[in-house]
């Protein structure tokens, strides 16, 4: 779990699993948009990590999840039509080797608008309907 | 004739009411018992153990008053429970919603109670904020009133492209919004 030395690992395979944690899931059995955020988005990956490392220090009452790494949303466009791809990177850290997160990039640039909350929404949507939950909330 | 509506339990601090509407429960009651009762509000389950035919109109407008108050009751604990939530609250930096958006929230509280259409969830939104979320079978919606005092709404069904657009903090946009919402959740 500790990063203990070890360096940054940029390579993420299609099936490598992404490990998230969230507070409410809906009626429906999916995780509540509300718990997914447009741009960093924290994740655990498979590689380093056990799914309930998520819940490390203190949300143990917490329920999490995962998605593929193929999963993430790859077909969002912002207003200008250009489309906004989304990369996730290794961004260890001293207490959990396995953290990475979520990035938007729009014409090869990091994207995070000020406002426009459509898009921003558009994609948390459809992340949503993407992860499996392995344990609900308590 | 019994009732069967199934209303899951509530899990946590922010879960309001369950989401039952008319036409799920005109499945199960008489036509003319149906209509008393309110769109989005949880049946009480001493109704629901009832042989509905039974159920007089005037026990299930009192039930109704009642279950209606305790809805609004808890949402407005949801957001006072907001009020109290601290910045990091899931240990990614997300600010915990502020008084913009809790006043926003809170005067979507009054909508909701016009239109009789209950949100399933209020919680906190990592996006900074507090979302107001409702779901039927394959159906979600959700409602974000942000800390910088936009308001976005997606609409979205399993396996389709979701509806997403943004409001202004307006008596009518708020109305249109929830007339959609309604409809989107409860059409058949």
């Amino acid at each position: 779990m500790y990063r203990n030395g070890r360096p940054e690992d940029q390579c993420f395979l299609p099936e490598e699993k992404l490990f998230l944690r969230f507070q409410v899931v809906s009626d429906d059995g999916k995780v509540d948009v509300s718990q997914i955020k447009f741009y960093g988005q924290s994740v655990n990956r498979e590689k380093y990590s056990k799914p309930y490392y998520i819940l490390f220090p203190n949300f143990f009452h917490w329920g999490y999840g995962y998605l593929h790494v193929r999963e993430i949303p790859d077909d969002i466009r912002g207003g200008d039509g250009i489309p906004i791809k989304f990369k996730v990177e290794h961004e260890p850290l001293e207490e959990n080797y396995s953290h990475s997160s979520i990035y938007p990039y729009k014409s090869g640039k990091q994207y995070n608008p000020s406002r426009g909350r459509k898009i921003k929404l558009e994609y948390r949507t459809k992340m949503r309907e993407k992860i499996r939950i392995l344990k609900n909330p308590d | 004739m019994n009732a069967t509506v199934n209303i899951q339990d509530v899990y946590s601090g922010y879960k309001t009411s369950g989401l039952i509407c008319k036409d799920q429960l005109s499945k199960h009651l008489p036509s003319q018992t149906s209509q008393k009762v309110y769109v989005g509000l949880e049946v009480p389950t001493n109704i629901l153990s009832k042989d509905i035919s039974s159920i007089s109109d005037k026990e299930i407008d009192i039930q109704k008053e009642s279950v209606l108050q305790d809805s609004i009751n808890r949402i407005n604990q949801a957001i006072n429970d907001l009020r109290k939530l601290k910045d990091n609250w899931n240990g990614y930096e997300s600010a915990a919603p502020n008084r913009k958006a809790l006043d926003i929230a809170e005067q979507f509280v009054y909508h909701f109670h016009n239109k009789g259409l209950y949100p399933n969830h209020v919680a906190p939104s990592v996006e900074e904020g507090v979302a107001f979320s409702f779901s039927r079978e394959n159906k979600y919606a959700i409602i974000e009133c942000y800390n910088d005092g936009e308001i976005a709404i997606a609409l979205h069904e399993s396996g389709k492209e979701p509806k997403v657009w943004e409001i202004s903090f307006s008596d009518s946009e708020i109305q249109d919004a929830l007339e959609e919402i309604n409809l989107f959740i409860n059409e058949a």
